[in-house]
C-alpha cells in the first residue's frame, strides 16, 4: 500500500521577475514527520503556503492522495491541512480553551444550528468546551484554560495552537518556524511535544494501525530540524541551475533529502550525535560556495525513495 | 524620567485640583463683572445659573415664539421676573430640559444608529470583497470629504425639517467615515487568522461572522465613540438652524434674549450626556470584549 499524503510535482513559484521556487518535487509518507531547511528567504514560506492553499503555485502542483490512491490538487485551504504561524497563532477574542474548540464548533454546526438550533447546540458546546479541555490538559495548560492569548506565553500560545490544529485531527500538520520566536528552554519543551506526536506514531504502528500525526514543520535551525524529524529536507537557491541550461537564477529547490535520527521525547539532547550530518547539511544546503548537482541528487533521490524509509 | 506612571491616588488629586481651579476662576469672573455691572447675563454669577437651571426644569415648554422669550428677557432685564405662559405646569414631559433632551437625543441616537448600522455593513463588505473595496472606496471618500453642515441647506430643501432629516444627515455625516474606518480595521485582520479560520473548516461567512467581525468589534465601539462628537455638531447645527425644539433651538433662543444663566446649564447638560454616551459604550466594549483590555499590556 503506498501510503503517501501529499504529493508535490514540478511546483514552481515567482513573484514578476523574482524567481523563488525552481521545480520542486517532494512525497510526504504518513506518519513522517518532516523537517524543512534552507537558507534565510530561500521560498520555505512561500512552499509552505502553497501547501495549505492560501497561495496556490504559478506552476506545477500540490496534491492530496485520497486512500484509494486518488489525487486531489490543492488551491484554497481546507481541514486537511492544519497550520500553526509563528505570528498571530490564536484568535485574540477567544480564550485558550475557546480557541481549541473553534475547529470542533466550525466542523459540526453551522450558522442555522448555534442561531436556530439553542437546544442542541447547548449541549454541543458541553461537550466540545471538554474534549478541547481534555486536549489543553493533554498539552500541560489545565491551568489556562480560561485565559486570553495576551495572558499566554509565547510558548503557551504555541502549544494552544498546536492542540487547536491537532483537534481537527488533519491529515497533514504544517508548522512555519513556529518556535522561531521563543527562548531556548521554552523550545526544547516544545520540540518535545512534537516528539511525543512521534512517539504516539510508533505506537500505532506497532498495534498495525495507521500513524496519526504527520507533520511538516519550517525551520532555520538545523540542530532543530534533526532532533525533531525522521526526515530532512534542505531546500536552497545553491545548486548548479548553470548545468541545466538557466540563465538566471531559478530560484530554489530540493537539494536534500535523508532520513534523520529518531528520538524519544525523555532522551538526553545530545547534538554530537548528529554532528556529521549537521555538517552534511550546512555544506549541501547553506554553503552559497557549494553547488549541489541538481542530477546526481534527483537520481541519489529516486534511490533513496525506493531503498527505505519506511 | 518622562512618561513615568503615577498612581491613582495622585492622578485624583490632579484632577479635582484642575476643576477646583477652574471653578474657582469662573467665580472670581462673574463676581468682578458684577461689581462693574450689577445687571450683566453674559457672565452669570452662580444665584442667576440656579436660576437659569430652575427655569430650564421648571419652566413649561409650551411652543414658544423668540418673541415671546424676547419678551421675558426685557421684562427681566427690567428687573421683574415675569412667566410668560403658565397654563401647562405640573408635567414633567412638558419642561424645557425634558422637552430638549427627548428631542435631541431622539435624534442623535437614531442618525448614529442609522450611520454606524450602514457603515458597518458596508465596511465589512468592502473589506472582505477588494472588489466591492475597489469599486466603492473613491465614492466613500468623496461623501467622507463633504462638510455635512455645509451640504446643510440641501438636507433641508430634499427631507425637510422634521425627524427624517436630521436621521438623513447625521447618518450621511457618519457613514462615510465608518464604511472606510471598518474595512481598514477588516482588511488589516491578520492573514493568519483568515487562512486558519480556513483550514479549521470554516466557510467564508463562518470566516466573517466568527473571526473578523469579533475581532474587530471593539474597533467598531471606539469608532462609536469617536462619531459620537461630528454627529453632534452637525445635529446642533441644524437645530439651530431649522428645529422648533431641541437644545440648538433652546440655545439659540437663549442666547438672543441674553440668558446666558440657561445657555450654560444646557450647554453643560449636552456635554454630560455626550459623556455619558461615551462611557456607556466603553462599558458595553469591556463588557462584551474582555479580551481587547488585555492586547498591548
Ligand atoms: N508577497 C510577496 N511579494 C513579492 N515577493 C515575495 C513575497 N513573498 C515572498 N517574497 C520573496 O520570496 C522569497 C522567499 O520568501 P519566503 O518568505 O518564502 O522565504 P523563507 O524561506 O520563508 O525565509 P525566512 O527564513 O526569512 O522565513 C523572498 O526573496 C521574498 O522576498
Ligand atoms: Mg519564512
Amino acid at each position: 500500500m503506498d501510503d503517501c499524503i501529499l504529493k508535490i510535482e514540478n511546483l514552481s513559484h515567482w513573484f514578476s521577475s523574482n524567481r523563488v521556487l525552481h521545480n520542486v518535487n517532494l512525497d510526504v509518507v504518513r506518519g513522517q514527520i518532516i523537517a524543512l531547511v534552507g537558507p534565510s528567504g530561500c521560498g520555505k514560506s512561500t512552499l509552505l503556503r502553497a501547501i495549505v492553499g492560501t497561495h496556490p503555485p504559478c506552476a506545477g502542483k500540490v496534491m492530496m492522495c485520497g486512500g484509494d490512491g486518488s489525487v486531489r490538487v490543492i488551491d484554497t485551504p481546507d481541514r486537511e491541512r492544519g497550520i500553526v504561524y509563528q505570528r498571530y497563532s490564536l484568535f485574540p477574542h477567544l480564550t485558550a480553551q475557546e480557541n481549541v474548540a473553534y475547529g470542533l464548533m466550525i466542523d459540526q454546526t453551522s450558522i442555522p444550528n448555534r442561531l436556530f438550533g439553542r437546544k442542541k447546540w447547548g449541549p454541543l458546546r458541553a461537550q466540545h468546551m471538554e474534549e478541547a479541555a481534555a486536549m489543553l490538559e493533554r498539552m500541560q495548560l489545565g491551568s489556562a484554560l480560561k485565559k486570553y492569548p495576551p495572558e499566554l506565553s509565547g510558548g503557551m500560545c504555541q502549544r494552544v495552537a498546536i492542540a487547536q490544529a491537532l483537534i481537527m485531527r488533519p491529515s497533514i500538520l504544517l508548522l512555519d518556524e513556529p518556535f522561531g520566536a521563543l527562548d531556548e528552554a521554552t523550545r526544547e519543551e516544545l520540540q518535545r511535544v512534537l516528539l511525543t506526536l512521534y512517539q504516539e506514531n510508533l505506537v500505532a504502528r506497532k498495534n498495525d494501525e495507521p500513524p496519526p500525526h504527520t507533520v511538516l514543520i519550517v525551520t532555520h535551525e538545523i540542530n532543530e530540524a534533526i532532533y525533531v524529524s525522521d526526515r530532512v529536507i534542505g531546500l536552497s537557491q545553491y545548486w548548479d541551475w548553470k548545468e541545466v541550461g538557466e540563465k538566471t537564477a531559478p530560484g530554489a529547490t530540493i537539494v536534500y533529502d535523508r532520513p534523520a535520527p529518531v528520538f524519544a521525547p525523555n532522551d538526553e539532547r545530545d547534538f554530537m550525535v548528529f554532528r556529521e550530518q549537521k555538517e552534511e547539511i550546512l555544506h549541501a544546503v547553506f554553503d552559497p560556495e557549494y553547488c549541489q548537482s541538481y542530477t546526481e541528487y534527483n537520481q541519489m533521490a529516486a534511490g533513496f525513495s525506493k531503498g527505505g524509509n519506511a | 524620567m518622562v512618561g513615568k506612571k503615577i498612581s491613582k491616588r495622585t492622578a485624583f488629586i490632579c484632577s479635582s485640583l484642575s476643576v477646583l481651579l477652574l471653578i474657582s476662576a469662573y467665580t472670581v469672573m462673574a463676581h468682578m463683572q458684577h461689581r462693574k455691572n450689577p445687571n450683566d447675563r453674559t457672565v452669570p454669577t452662580w444665584k442667576q445659573l440656579g436660576a437659569g437651571v430652575r427655569y430650564l426644569i421648571e419652566k413649561p415648554a409650551v411652543e414658544q415664539s423668540d418673541e415671546a422669550d424676547l419678551l421675558a428677557a426685557a421684562l427681566a432685564d427690567s428687573g421683574m421676573e415675569i412667566e410668560v405662559e403658565t397654563e401647562k405646569e405640573g408635567f414633567l414631559e412638558n419642561r424645557i430640559l425634558w422637552e430638549a433632551s427627548k428631542a435631541t437625543l431622539g435624534r442623535l441616537f437614531s442618525g448614529l444608529a442609522v450611520g454606524m448600522v450602514l457603515g458597518v455593513l458596508a465596511g465589512v463588505l468592502m473589506g472582505c470583497f477588494l472588489k466591492v473595496d475597489a469599486a466603492v472606496a473613491p465614492l466613500m471618500f468623496f461623501f467622507s470629504r463633504i462638510i455635512p453642515t455645509a451640504a446643510m441647506p440641501i438636507f433641508f430643501k430634499l427631507a425637510g425639517i422634521d425627524l427624517k432629516m436630521y436621521v438623513a444627515m447625521i447618518a450621511f455625516g457618519s457613514m462615510p467615515i465608518v464604511t472606510l474606518s471598518v474595512s481598514q480595521y477588516v482588511q488589516s485582520y491578520p492573514d493568519e487568522l483568515r487562512f486558519k479560520a480556513y483550514t479549521l473548516g470554516a466557510s467564508h461567512a463562518e470566516v466573517i461572522t466568527t473571526a473578523i467581525i469579533p475581532g474587530v468589534l471593539p474597533k467598531i465601539f471606539d469608532l462609536a465613540i469617536l462619531m459620537i462628537g461630528p454627529a453632534l455638531v452637525y445635529l446642533i447645527a441644524a437645530e439651530q438652524i431649522v428645529a422648533g425644539e431641541g437644545f440648538g433651538y433652546r440655545i439659540r433662543v437663549l442666547t438672543k434674549a441674553t440668558r446666558f444663566e440657561a445657555v450654560y446649564p444646557l450647554i453643560v447638560v449636552l456635554t454630560l450626556y455626550a459623556g455619558v454616551i461615551t462611557c456607556t459604550l466603553k462599558l458595553l466594549q469591556r463588557k462584551l470584549c474582555p479580551w481587547y483590555q488585555l492586547e498591548g499590556r
